[in-house]
């Protein structure tokens, strides 16, 4: 039966009947894993349709994203002759590009495998000898290569991880300017807001126009079938279709009739109306973008009782917590930063490597591995020696803390060494798993306790799911990632000193 | 003051209110605009509501929401409050545009003029797909909102040159009272009115509206009775009726039908939907048949194939029907207007734009057939 199972599982038969329960009346032509995940191309028609991880990244033939984004900032700028594009290779944004006169188009994905699709389906705008598919992150492209451009576009789907969250962040508004000649722009798009701004929107496009306003002079944001955040340091008019005019190009949407130029300054007016306010600026570190987004979509779903749940199990552990032993607390404290530190490393992982996809598994198999490994050791004679120092087991919870905090602006650093990076999270993991499987081996060995044992993993549990939901839902968001390591590395200190206590009264 | 000015003007003042009341800043400031409506503003008591031994009784549409003290509607729009039912979307849009007439969409009716927009938060259905979800499925007090009385919005749209008002983007049969008061002074001074609903509405507050209301573009979703009510949570029958109503009450009607991958794309269902519209008789109303785009709790499928718009046309056409277009495409004439009798070209449109119009009184200047709407 087991067998029969398996066999059926690895037949990929599962896999193409959920496939095409997910997407009904789509021809399925192509399913592979990426690096980001499940890409998934399906047919409806003429059209073709990406999707990652079963969320709709771009659909060739819609000309009205396409013209909006290009001929917006195209006609922005005095003379555009070499063009990056990140993102978007499958929708014919380049066709559109092509109706200028470009020196050089360069195009990147964040996930090489959608080119290799693209071209394998023949999306890509053949024949033009100054468009270059570039295979490599765009990151490292921006890094490593010298070039300058005129125009910088992004064409994803919006900061809806921390991967995609980084190129609406200032480092990156940063990174491209250092590319950008004269009258330079960036343009990136962002999902749309249709006739109306709500408020759940602003908080994720407030912190991506302020993170362009800290490179950029002038920042607009344009709001059509998508909105597009402008950024430049020459100031620009909006004069799109007198320009399109005068350089001769033919469009389909983006012209009198369809087009309502005016009605595009007044919606463009009322924008900055609204983001003329103090808005944090989405960074990598401090992901506010990316926590908008989520609170958007999280906007369309009654959550009410969900909030009222959180808040009445968070009473009654918080109050569970008031009459235990302090070894009890102290388990507690060091299960709720071990969980919050796992969190955040994926988090970094996701920053780091480009994707959480690969690694997903590895990460809580590391840190079972440094739980298990923490408890045995001590439990050895020879090695629980050097382990029997509370100071020492503890500390080192705080220390994987510290060293964390002390790399993770170079690991948020596109220069690379992914390879290293991704060892160097595992390690940290590790040795934080390894210090709290120490600490509950020595806590729960307290002789003349039978019910000892349970009741500090029932504590270990109990601040593990706490934490796992404090510091992604509360602490990361309010403060950063940065502040939030800050405190897993003090709940290995308090913790510290609650075992002192114990120790002081016994 | 021209249309930017008085949206500038309305956002100013609301924000200074903001401001003064709160002195909060940020992000905050704009959980105090969202709230500006906390002092009951634009409430005032509802029409069609009976008070029953359960709570009192909205009778506006056929989700007839029973209410005790304090419940908010189905629409998000409608609260009991001392024994009585109160609409709280009188006075108070959040959306103002002005917008051409083709956008609605209603091509047969005064091409290219201009169409004062305008909705309040509210919705008696919660379409999966809504484009205006976040306006539609909230209630007033948690958008911000211009302040505009019916003689506000009129005179505004007289010194805008509009030809009509539209009530749209939301649900107009959500804030009725606040339309019917807008269109009746409206007509009394010489501008159109234009609804734009899913016609989901109860018989009497829709023959109050005919009375005023000029024009309709009703969003039939699908034929289909068990997707009607998954996709939009309410009935299919209600809207039938409607349509007839609006018909044999002589106000113009055009009928849109969205086609979602997935949900409405199904052909037969599609040639059912045009069997009936034929046998009914209203093979001289434009259909729509227009193109989805990833919207709310649909954003994972893609936008409608031009294939399913062209087929789902020719169904229409083979059904009988004499009007039929393709919207939200650019560029391949979806939107032009024929002779049903002897195909010649009347209206070539550019999108909003009209490049050319034969109709002569009415008619087709070959074959001298009439082409009905309001020209």
């Amino acid at each position: 039966m087991t067998l029969a199972i398996l066999l059926g599982i690895f037949s990929g038969y599962p896999g193409r009947w959920a496939e095409r329960l997910i997407h009904p009346n789509e021809e399925i032509i192509q399913t592979y894993s990426g690096v980001s995940g499940r890409l998934t191309v399906t047919r409806t028609g003429e059209q073709v349709n990406i999707y990652e991880n079963g969320v709709l990244t771009h659909s060739s033939g819609n000309p009205l994203t396409n013209e909006e984004l290009v001929h917006f900032t195209l006609c922005s700028h005095p003379d555009p002759r070499d063009i990056l594009v990140i993102g978007g290779t499958c929708t014919g944004i380049t066709a559109e590009l092509m109706k200028y006169d470009c020196h050089r188009v360069d195009c990147i994905e964040p996930d090489p495998q959608v080119i290799r699709t693209a071209k394998k389906l023949n999306l890509l705008a053949e024949g033009y000898p100054n468009i270059n598919y570039l295979r490599i992150n765009p990151f490292h492209h921006l890094i490593s290569d010298t070039a300058t451009y005129d125009v910088v576009i992004v064409m994803l789907a919006g900061p809806q991880n921390l991967n995609l969250n980084r190129y609406y962040a200032s480092s990156f508004f940063a990174l491209a300017r250092k590319h950008l000649g004269h009258s330079g722009m960036v343009t990136v798009m962002l999902p749309g807001t249709a006739n109306y701004v709500s408020g759940n929107a602003l908080d994720m496009l407030g912190p991506i126009y302020s993170a362009a306003r800290k490179s950029f002079g002038q920042v607009a944001l344009l709001p059509g079938e998508n909105n597009y955040l402008m950024a430049s340091d020459e100031k620009w008019t909006i004069d799109i279709l007198h320009t399109l005019q005068e350089r001769k190009i033919q469009t389909t949407f983006i012209r009198p009739g369809y087009f309502d130029e005016n009605l595009l300054i007044a919606r463009k007016s009322e924008m900055e109306q609204l983001l003329n306010q103090v808005f944090t600026a989405n960074e990598e570190f401090r992901p506010k973008a990316f926590l908008g987004m989520i609170n958007w979509w999280i906007g369309q779903f009654p959550l009410r009782l969900l909030w009222i749940f959180g808040a009445a199990a968070l009473f009654i552990i918080l109050l569970t917590l008031v009459g235990s032993k302090p070894e009890s607390n102290a388990m507690f404290l060091l299960g709720a930063g071990a969980s919050g530190l796992q969190i955040i490393l994926l988090f970094l992982v996701q920053i780091t490597a480009g994707t959480l996809y690969l690694f997903a598994g590895c990460l809580p198999a590391i840190f079972m591995t440094g739980l298990a490994t923490g408890s045995w050791c001590f439990l050895r004679k020879r090695v629980g020696k050097i382990l029997s120092s509370d100071t020492f087991i503890w500390l080192l919870f705080s220390f994987s803390g510290l060293l964390l905090l002390v790399i993770s602006e170079w690991l948020a650093h596109p220069s690379g060494m992914t390879g290293l990076k991704t060892v160097l999270i595992f390690l940290i993991s590790f040795i934080a798993a390894f210090s709290n499987g120490a600490v509950f081996a020595r806590l729960a060995s307290q002789p003349g306790d039978h019910a000892n044992p349970g009741r500090i993993y029932a504590y270990d549990l109990m601040g593990a799911a706490l934490g796992a939901i404090v510091f992604p839902l509360a602490l990361v968001p309010l403060f950063g990632i940065k502040l939030a390591i800050g405190v897993i590395s003090a709940t290995g200190i308090v913790s510290l000193g609650l075992t002192k206590l114990v120790r002081k009264r016994s | 003051m021209n249309k930017r000015e008085f949206l500038k003007c309305l956002t100013i003042t609301g924000a200074s209110a903001c401001i003064a009341s709160t002195g909060a800043i940020g992000n905050e400031l704009i959980s105090a605009m969202d709230d500006l409506n906390t002092d009951n503003q634009g409430e005032r008591e509802a029409s069609h509501y009976v008070v029953t031994p359960r709570g009192v009784k909205c009778l506006i549409c056929p989700n007839e929401c029973t209410l005790k003290e304090g419940e908010l509607s189905d629409c998000h729009n409608r609260i009991a409050r001392d024994g009585k039912l109160f609409t709280m979307a009188y006075g108070n849009p959040c959306a103002v545009h002005i917008d051409p007439v083709e956008k609605k969409p209603l091509l047969h009716f005064y091409p290219a003029s201009l169409s004062f927009s305008l909705a309040t938060a509210g919705c008696n259905f919660a379409c999966l797909n809504c484009q205006n979800w976040e306006i539609s499925q909230t209630s007033p007090t948690k958008t911000r909102n211009y302040q505009a009385t019916p003689v506000q919005l009129v005179d505004q749209a007289i010194r805008e040159n509009c030809k009509s008002i539209a009530y749209t983007y939301s649900e107009p049969i959500t804030f009725f009272e606040y339309m019917l008061d807008t269109a009746t002074l409206a007509k009394s001074r010489g501008i159109k009115n234009i609804m734009v609903s899913n016609g989901y509405i109860n018989p009497e507050p829709l023959l109050e509206l005919c009375k005023v209301i000029d024009a309709a573009n009703i969003d039939l979703k699908t034929f289909d009775e068990e997707v009607h009510l998954k996709l939009t949570a309410g009935n299919l029958k209600p809207v039938l009726e409607t349509l007839k109503t609006f018909r044999k009450e002589g106000v113009w009607l055009e009928i849109t039908n969205l086609i979602v991958p997935s949900w409405t794309d199904n052909f037969d269902v599609i040639a059912r939907m045009c069997d009936w519209l034929a046998q009914e008789g209203f093979n001289d109303y434009p259909l729509h048949f227009s193109r989805f785009h990833p919207q709310h709790k649909l954003t994972r499928l893609p936008v409608t194939p031009l294939q399913s718009l062209t087929r789902a046309k020719e169904i229409a056409l083979k059904a009988g029907l004499h009007y039929v277009y393709v919207g939200n495409v650019p560029g391949i004439g979806g939107e032009d207007t024929y002779c049903h009798s002897c195909k010649v070209l009347l209206v070539k449109r550019n999108g909003f734009e009209i490049e050319q119009n034969l109709i002569v009184n009415g008619r087709c200047p070959k074959c001298q057939t009439p082409v009905p709407g309001r020209w």
